[in-house]
């Protein structure tokens, strides 16, 4: 917790001080005394000591953040250097009272301060403690002058505080040493840090040093304190002197003045009254005031101003005594006269007045300095006191600070004490049990321990030994002057201490046996003398294993196996004379070698691997392997090897014993081939001991009898019963056998099931080497199975001769049967011999169809009865026939009758043997009648196909293996292909890539779906021509049939059409942007002529106004109308182009249609018309309006102008009367404003709705001529009709109608309307 | 002159209409301290103490009343009107816009952006004095400024 704190308390130190340097600097160099003293009034810090203290931080700071920069303590020596030279020039000139200038070389000191001196020097005991704190910066970290750094440190930090105490508490503490406050806060805390950056110095310090230093402050705190209070006593004492001496200065002169008053009463009493017991009074006073005067000059004899005081009373007591004395003694001359001698007693009650205001300003001066000198007394007791106190508190708080310490260190002491007696307990236990034995010995040679196994190992018991010569114990003397030599070196070596020495000797035990030891001698010091301790281990099993290890290596080397040690990369370690012998090769070129490189192995790697996984698993491994010699022989071996682990278990390497087996492994060899042999042979071979126990039993074995390997081996032989052979019978074979060594018998034998069977068994008498009978070999085969066949054979053959007797039967009835059918069958048949042709059998039938008789036809030949022209193709054809012909083969051929009519004959021709003749039997078929039906068909069909192949449209038929079978002419024109290039092509050899065409979707769907499909497409031909076709597929049996019609001109006409429309849109669009761009157009101009056309109007309008108001007094009569023309005309023109935009307005708005309702904005507008002035009163006739559908804005304007019209043409009527009503004309709904007006010339109606047409002077009805022009725009805009009817004066008549909303409420809404308004 | 304490800008191109206008104005006594500004672009450095305005004008001290025609050139009243009505700093300023036309889609338009008034010029001389000198007069003297 405070090793992590330390860095940020030694920052905030440094901070800290260096703040407060830098507050002084600041106060020194802006001259504000609070920043240089921090407490007003008291000392303030000097600028150099500011600036050293500053640095003093630096370097604490530099050596503490960056212990490891070389520039860093560079600087910090640089600035300790700085700190030290001030420090040391400021004290050198305290001792030898110089002034260097260095007091005042930064700053000038302007404070006059009483107890200054020297102006800006610091105080001695600063300049003391500066320079010791940079010194310190040298020898931070070095433990020998830890000492001193601490008690320099603790000193500063001492001091420091000291003097801030004195600084707060005691006034009047010798000016030269006062320390300022930021000084002292800074000694503090820079000394502390010191001390705490060096932790490691921290051990160095003692318990008792820290107490030490701590009663020696606690000491020079209570020299502090007794040096006060003497101080102090002493100050008390000469003041209460002084009061004292004021005191008595008091009575005196209080004496004094009662003598001098004692005088003037007495004197002036004997003067007046001339009595003379006053004058005894008078004498007695006169006498005694002189002494008291000398009385009050001896006290006052401290001060001169006070003697200055008694010597004018003393002037002034003798004055007023002579005065005094010469009234007497006039009195006493004139004794009863006195007013002859009148006695001026002013004189001398003057003196006495004098006297009592001397003896008063004397006391007065007394009392002050009383005063005076009691205040200071309290003051000294107060401040003494205080010091007291605070300094009694540090006591105690040094003694308590004193009293934990020893406390701690106390407890601290018992802890270690404790500890040490546990851990010699604890060496004492290892002494004891440690697994060496353990000799500690002194210089010479003495024994002063040995531990329980030195009594084991050595019979010496510890007390017998401690004392006596290590070298006489247990060195044998042989070897003595040997040891001595070797200790000699140990204990001349100067390292022994710290490495010790090891080494193996012979020692002699108590009984006198030598003993081979490995000793390890240390020294160390105890009680400052130099001691040894030998660790020692019996080593002498260890030596008689190793010497066994050595003779077994030995034995190893000269083994007949090869004996290899491999390591674990598989480098040969060890080789020995055996393995010499077996490889070939020599040990020196052998070690270190790979051994499978050198000596190959015929193993796989996957051997290997296996070889060294199973090594790996159960540490050892043994088998067979072949290895190449040095003479490159292969040599089978036995190898085991064994692996060799550490005592971690890790693989070190392995050892492998091998031995040649070559020799044996062929024998082997050949053994198993023979033992295989008798093992896998189907006779049984047993072999039997000469006891009659079974040795071998072999699979025949086993498959004859039953009985397996297990069962038998071990039994003997004839307890088996193996054949069925009675005891005498076993007795006479086994007599037989030992006399013939050999045996044989046909026996039968009995199965381990029990079935019998029939065995041959040979037997034979095995001898060994020696000639010995050593077994018996039985050889059993069973012949059960041949003696079956040879039963069964004859039955076959018995069977056999019964067949071919019933076949014989079967085939003489079958040969009737044919006969039969031959000579009865309703077609011509006959036999004719292959060779010659000639006919060698034939049926009646045939006879009869060819009109033959059987003898002439049997003199015939096959060629004979065909037509001369087609016999010698018979002959040549006839030949090669007969390689074709296999069993049967049909034709139509031409055959001849007697007669010489042709038929024709469908002929079957079968191939057969007749009387062992290779011959042909032929049955004709009369197909003659059949033949011709068939080719008027085909005459029928060819008519057909004529018409198909002559057809318009294209046809083909395409089989299912997609072959072409059938095309016709107007297809190949339509395709381009000749028809050999089709027929018998498929389709998609003869148009590729038709099968990723969609086309061929419906060549599958109609080919396997077996549906018609009717299309047009396009297709793309091999010379890049397009053809469109009208295509029609069609299931028919051979697979699909398709029509196509070539449709490419009627496509192209389309094409055309279907371009000239789209050119024709095009114009269209092109024509609607061009009045969409007219119409764009038309507004801008419109826009601009409302707005630039009105502005000059406006100009003319309102300048005309302004010189008629400004100037209309001075205008004659003619120049006023002149204006007014110009103003009205202007008007009109105005009125004239909002007319005219109105217009063009209404052409150009689109239409919006809602619901009008008629009757309300009729109402409206004769409401606004009504009011007009100069006008007589309208007679209004409105009836019943029905509602329609139109533009709001627009229809109104047809209203307004309509009714505007009719009043303003009816103006000239004293009685106007106006009438709106509806009518239904021509399915519309009609309206009309009718008024009896001036009216107008029918001849002119056409001209009414026109653009600016009027039938009226502008003189006599004004207006601008589009009124009516609007109004006829408006309504046919909505698909109405406008007319007017009405004469001259006789009124007019306006009528407009307007479709109605919708069909469906055309109607309706006029009856809802009518419903409505009534 | 003092932009800062103009009553009645006046935006018009014109100079006829411009010099009608404020006689109209002046002679209903409403135009102590009238401004006239002859096109839109140098109207809206006015407006927002910009361009030459910059220095000697407080966009914070706006005129009581904007009259301002549409039409002209430049800049035109419906874009100063556009800019000027968006701006939080100028928009509570009352602006009656004059037109010589009646065309449907400039008054929709200019009531849209926020116009006070739209007036369209009559011929008739009498007519724009009346609108103009009611329009003045109810903005400047009856018509309670926005509080700033």
């Amino acid at each position: 917790m405070f090793k992590v704190k330390l860095p940020i308390l030694v920052m905030l130190s440094s901070i800290a001080c260096l703040v407060m340097s830098i507050t002084v600097m600041l106060g020194w160099i802006t001259n504000i005394e609070i920043l240089k003293a921090f407490i007003p009034g008291f000392v303030p810090a000097e600028f150099n000591l500011a600036f050293s203290v500053a640095l003093v931080s630096l370097v604490l700071i530099l050596k503490y953040f960056f212990p490891e920069n070389t520039r860093m303590q560079w600087v910090a020596s640089a600035l300790s250097i700085v700190v030290i030279m001030i420090a040391a020039i400021t004290l050198a000139e305290y001792l030898l009272q110089l002034q260097s200038g260095i007091d005042e070389l930064f700053v000038k000191d302007n404070t006059i301060i009483y107890s200054k001196y020297y102006p800006g020097r610091m105080s001695p005991i600063s300049a003391l403690c500066l320079l010791v704190l940079a010194a310190i910066s040298y020898v931070f970290h070095q433990r020998k002058y830890a000492v001193y750094q601490f008690y320099l440190l603790s000193a500063i930090a001492f001091l420091s505080l000291v003097m801030l105490i004195g600084l707060v508490f005691i006034t009047d503490i010798p000016a030269y040493i006062h320390m300022a406050i930021p000084e002292c806060l800074s000694f503090i805390i820079l000394s502390t840090a010191f001390w705490a950056i060096q932790p490691e110095l921290h051990k160095k310090i003692s318990f008792e040093r820290k107490t030490f230093a701590a009663l020696g402050a606690a000491m020079l705190l209570v020299v502090f304190i007794s040096t006060l209070s003497v101080y102090y006593s002493n100050m008390r004492n000469i003041t209460a002197a002084k009061i004292e001496a004021t005191n008595k200065i008091q009575e005196e002169a209080e004496k004094t003045l009662s003598l001098a008053e004692d005088i003037e009463t007495s004197g002036l009493a004997y003067v007046l009254t001339s009595d003379t017991s006053s004058l005894r009074y008078y004498d007695k006073a006169r006498d005694k005031i002189n002494i008291q005067i000398a009385r009050l000059w001896s006290v006052s004899s401290g001060s001169d101003s006070e003697r200055v005081w008694v010597d004018s009373l003393h002037f002034y007591v003798n004055k007023q005594i002579s005065i005094f004395q010469a009234g007497i003694a006039q009195r006493m001359k004139a004794n009863q006269r006195l007013k002859d001698y009148p006695f001026n007693s002013g004189a001398g009650i003057y003196y006495t007045n004098w006297i009592r205001e001397t003896i008063s300003q004397l006391q007065q001066r007394e009392d002050r300095l009383l005063s005076e000198q009691l205040n200071s007394n309290q003051k000294n007791i107060a401040s003494f006191n205080r010091a007291f106190f605070v300094f009694l508190s540090s006591v105690m708080l040094m003694l308590l600070v004193i009293i934990l310490t020893f406390r701690a260190n106390i407890i601290g002491r018992r802890k270690a004490e404790k500890l040490a007696s546990e851990s010699q307990d604890q060496v004492q236990i290892i002494f004891d049990s440690a697994p060496d034995a353990v000799i500690v010995f002194d210089g010479s040679g003495k024994i002063i321990q040995w531990n329980p196994k030195a009594v084991k190992l050595f019979g010496w018991k510890t007390e017998e030994v401690v004392g006596q010569s290590i070298l006489s114990l247990i060195v044998p003397e042989k070897y003595r002057d040997q040891y001595l030599l070797i200790w000699d070196k140990i204990t001349a070596d100067p390292d022994i201490k710290m490495k010790g020495y090891d080494t193996e000797i012979k020692v002699i035990n108590r009984e006198g046996a030598i003993i081979d030891i490995a000793i390890s001698i240390s020294e160390a010091s105890f009680k400052n003398e130099q001691i040894f301790i030998g660790f020692i281990r019996d080593i002498s099993e260890k030596l008689a294993v190793q010497q066994q290890l050595e003779s077994l290596s030995r034995q190893i080397d000269k083994a007949n196996d090869a004996i290899v040690s491999i390591d674990s990369n598989n480098k040969i370690i060890s080789w020995n004379e055996g393995a010499e012998k077996l490889y070939g090769y020599g040990k020196e070129v052998m070690i270190g070698q790979q051994i499978d490189e050198v000596l190959q192995t015929e193993m796989t790697d996957e051997g290997l691997k296996y070889l060294s996984m199973e090594l790996l698993e159960h540490d050892y491994w043994a088998g067979e392997l072949t290895r190449k010699t040095k003479s490159g022989k292969l040599i089978s071996i036995h190898s085991s090897k064994t692996t060799i682990r550490d005592s971690d278990g890790e693989i070190q390497g392995f050892v492998a014993v091998s031995y040649d087996i070559s020799y044996q492994k062929k024998l082997t060899a050949e053994v198993n081939h023979l033992a295989n042999i008798v093992a896998q042979t189907t006779e049984a071979i047993i072999s039997v001991g000469l006891d009659l126990r079974i040795i071998s039993w072999n699979k025949g074995a086993e498959n004859i009898f039953g009985y397996s390997q297990e069962e038998v081996i071990g039994k003997v032989v004839t307890d088996l019963e193996l054949f069925s052979m009675s005891e005498n019978e076993i007795n006479d074979s086994y007599v037989a056998l030992l006399k013939n060594l050999s045996w044989k018998a046909e026996l039968p034998a009995i199965h381990k099931d029990g079935n019998k069977f029939f065995g041959v068994i040979n037997s034979a008498i095995v001898k060994n080497e020696l000639g010995d009978n050593e077994s018996i070999v039985f050889i059993v085969n069973d012949i059960t199975e041949r003696k079956k066949l040879e039963q069964e054979l004859k039955q076959y053959s018995n069977d056999l001769e019964e067949k071919v007797r019933v076949r014989t039967m079967e085939i003489e009835r079958n040969e009737k049967k044919y006969r039969n059918i031959f000579e009865n069958s309703p077609l011509p048949m006959w036999i004719s011999d292959n060779n010659t042709l000639a006919f060698l059998d034939v049926n009646d039938m045939a006879l009869m169809k060819y009109g033959y008789t059987r003898e002439e036809f049997l003199s015939m030949t096959a060629a004979d009865i065909r037509p001369t022209e087609e016999r010698q193709k018979f002959l040549n054809q006839n030949l090669s026939y007969d390689l074709d012909i296999e069993n049967s083969n049909r034709g139509i051929w031409n055959h001849l009758k007697k007669d010489g009519t042709l038929m024709k004959m469908e002929v079957i021709v079968h191939k057969i043997m007749f009387d062992e003749i290779p011959c042909r039997m032929v049955l004709a078929n009369d197909v003659t009648d059949k033949i011709l039906a068939e080719q008027k068909m085909i005459a029928s069909e060819k008519q057909f196909r004529n018409t198909i192949d002559n057809m318009l449209e294209g046809a083909q038929i395409i089989g299912y293996d997609w072959k072409y079978i059938y095309v016709n002419d107007a297809f190949l024109k339509q395709t381009q292909f000749h028809k050999h290039e089709l027929v018998g092509y498929s389709l998609i050899e003869k148009f590729p890539g038709i099968e990723d065409a969609d086309i061929f979707q419906d060549y599958q769907r109609c080919m396997n779906e077996r549906m018609v499909i009717h299309k047009e497409t396009e297709f793309k031909f091999p010379d890049k021509q397009n053809s469109w076709l009208e295509l029609r597929f069609q299931p028919v049996p051979e697979g699909i049939f398709i029509l196509s019609v070539d449709i490419t001109a009627r496509k192209h006409a389309q094409f055309e059409i279907e371009k000239l429309n789209q050119e024709l849109e095009q114009k269209v669009s092109n024509r609607t942007d061009q009045l969409v761009a007219a119409n764009k157009e038309m507004e801008s101009f419109s826009y601009s002529v409302s707005h630039d056309l009105r502005a000059p109007l406006r100009g003319i309008i309102g300048f005309a106004n302004i010189l008629e108001e400004d100037f209309g007094p001075q205008m004659t009569m003619e120049a006023r109308r002149i204006l007014t023309v110009i103003k009205d005309n202007t008007s009109r023109m105005g009125q004239l182009i909002d007319d005219l935009l109105m217009f063009s307005r209404m052409g150009r708005n689109e239409i919006v249609k809602h619901k009008i309702n008629t009757r309300s904005m009729v109402s409206s507008i004769i409401e606004s018309v009504n009011n007009m002035e100069g006008q007589a009163p309208i007679n209004w006739n409105v009836h019943e309006l029905p509602n329609i559908e139109g533009d709001q804005a627009m229809i109104n304007q047809v209203w307004v102008n309509l009714i505007s019209n009719a009043v303003k043409y009816s103006k000239q009527n004293p009685n106007p009367c106006i009438e709106i009503g509806s009518l239904v004309h021509e399915g519309q709904i009609g309206f009309f404003v009718k008024d009896n007006g001036v009216g107008f010339d029918i001849k002119y109606v056409d001209k009414l709705f026109s653009v600016f047409q009027r039938l009226h002077g502008s003189h006599e009805f004004e207006g601008t001529g589009i009124g009516l022009a609007i109004v006829e725009k408006i309504v046919t805009k909505h698909g109405g009709k406008v007319w007017a009817s009405g004469g001259l004066n006789k009124g007019a008549m306006f009528f407009f109608s307007l479709p109605p909303a919708g069909n469906q409420i055309k109607s309706t809404s006029i009856m809802e309307n009518i419903n409505q308004s009534r | 002159m003092n932009y800062n304490t103009v009553d009645i800008l006046l935006v018009e191109d014109n100079p006829n209409d411009a010099e009608l206008s404020i006689r109209e104005i002046k002679k209903n006594n409403l135009a102590n301290n009238l401004y006239h500004i002859r096109d839109g672009a140098e109207a809206m450095d006015f407006i927002f103490a910009e361009g030459q305005y910059s220095e000697n004008r407080d966009i914070g001290s706006p005129p009581k009343l904007i009259i301002m025609d549409i039409k002209m050139p430049k800049v035109n009243g419906i874009e100063v009107l556009e800019r000027l009505k968006s701006d939080d700093r100028t928009k509570s300023t009352p602006v009656i816009m004059l037109s010589s036309s009646r065309e449907n889609p400039d008054i929709a338009k200019c009531y849209a952006l926020g116009a006070n008034s739209y007036i369209v010029k009559p011929l008739n001389f009498e007519g724009f004095s009346e609108a103009i000198r009611s329009l003045s007069f109810y903005w400047l003297m009856l018509n309670e400024p926005p509080v700033k």
